[in-house]
């Protein structure tokens, strides 16, 4: 062995590469997560919708996006689009494959919520003389928004995951920053090591952040 | 058009490795995630702390970066895998976290006071969760569990990227062979879709079963 079996050194002197992935990381999160809870939004309208030229096109699409794998929809909008003479630079196209099949997830979760909310609470609401829209708004939203923090919470920590495999259409984020760093090297394992850290500590803030605020909407409903 | 039908087989095949790589790592995280599950109803904090820091580091990091350690850990260690054996653990171990979740979510929706009212017509522990616990959990963990197979299905994509060749990685030959990439991804997300839809659709039809059952 050598007496050598983790090298912290390589790893210390690597260290401004690992927060320039990181950075790459967390810009692709939050602009594939703010695409995503909005995107969501639009989608679970349409899902909800008695109209069916609204509801066929948003099932159809939660469909094919939640039935097939982020990878391929990923290289359909990188290589797929360029042929069709829309070229999208590789964040683009990473973070609209990653904002569009959680979208997909997101909208399927909002309605879930929004379905689980007693119409009874609605029909209070109405009773109080609020208009439909407003009662939706003020009344339903809000409790079925207070349920939903830990299955969006959920899905924004996959989010985080996913961003590792816009490095296959070559984004220079953590993971990508890693294979270049390993194969230029001999401290392969050490690299991956210490980017499961990173995602490792990223996703624990995440998932804490949104266990802390889920205590706090749950004691005011 | 003509370019895809004329790959078709070749991905065909493709498909094919898809599968089995499913298939195997289905079963061997079927056997670890409900292994844990149970573990983690387990009485004593031993147990249920190994599971917790399992299902931890499993779910905290994104499957690529565990096949990239692997990848570059296992020569280090001087073990030679061969890359399908590899990929189907580090998917069927990823996988067995999630189930483990399902398992103990399963576990955790039957009414505590089934155990009591077994326990207390003189059953053992260990006789009074197989006979009256887990025979009820069976209804709440099969929907979820069918979602993560469907996840699976779409995991094993992620294994083309460290080289292993399946359907992803086939497409990625073709577009390269044809420079036909919008149909041939177009191909292979329907080849995929056709896979995960139809379990999915299975996966509905038994929650409908077992809502009738009770």
């Amino acid at each position: 062995m050598g007496g050598y079996f983790f090298d912290f050194g390589f790893i210390y002197r690597n260290l401004p590469i690992f927060w320039s992935g990181l950075g790459v990381t967390l810009e692709v999160s939050v602009m594939a997560m703010a695409g995503a809870v909005v995107g969501g939004l639009v989608i679970a309208f349409g899902r909800m919708s008695r109209r069916v030229w609204l509801f066929a096109p948003a099932t159809a699409y939660v469909e094919f996006l939640r039935n097939t794998p982020v990878l391929i929809q990923m290289f359909g909008l990188y290589f797929g689009l360029a042929v069709l003479g829309f070229r999208l630079s590789p964040i683009t196209a990473g973070v609209l494959a990653l904002a569009g099949q959680n979208a997909a997830y997101l909208a399927e979760i909002y309605r879930a919520g929004i379905e689980s909310v007693s119409r009874r609470q609605l029909e209070a609401g109405l009773a109080l003389g609020m208009r439909r829209w407003r009662a939706m708004r003020l009344v339903v939203v809000p409790i079925a928004a207070s349920r939903l923090v830990a299955p969006i919470g959920n899905q924004l920590v996959v989010i985080i995951k996913d961003t590792s495999l816009v490095s296959s259409i070559s984004v220079y984020e953590l993971t990508m920053e890693g294979k270049r760093l390993a194969e230029r090297s001999a401290a392969t394992y050490e690299v991956f090591a210490t980017i499961a850290v990173f995602y490792l500590v990223l996703t624990s803030v995440v998932s804490l952040v949104l266990r802390l605020y889920e205590r706090r909407v749950q004691l005011i409903f | 058009m003509e370019t895809l039908g004329t790959n078709l087989p070749y991905l065909l095949r493709g498909a094919r490795v898809t599968v089995l790589l499913f298939a195997a790592s289905l079963a061997l995280g079927t056997v670890v995630g409900v292994g844990a599950g149970l573990l983690s109803a387990a009485r004593h904090p031993v147990p249920r702390g190994i599971v917790a820091v399992y299902v931890f580091l499993t779910r905290g990091i994104p499957l690529l970066v565990h096949l990239f350690l692997v990848y570059y850990l296992l020569p280090v260690i001087g073990l030679d895998l061969e890359p399908y054996v590899g990929a189907t653990i580090v998917l069927a171990l990823y996988i067995g976290a999630f189930i483990s979740e399902v398992t103990r979510g399963a576990i955790g929706s039957v009414s505590r006071g089934q155990l009591d009212a077994a326990l207390s017509l003189g059953m053992t522990r260990g006789r009074a969760m197989r006979k009256i616990v887990l025979r009820q959990a069976v209804r709440y963990f099969l929907p979820p569990y069918i979602g993560n197979a469907v996840m699976l299905v779409k995991l094993t994509s992620v294994v083309s990227v460290i080289n292993i060749w399946e359907l992803t990685l086939a497409g990625r030959e073709v577009v390269e062979r044809t420079l036909a990439p919008f149909q041939i991804f177009a191909g292979v997300a329907l080849i995929y879709f056709a896979i995960c839809y139809g379990l999915s659709r299975l996966g509905r039809a038994m929650e409908q079963r077992t809502e009738f059952g009770h």
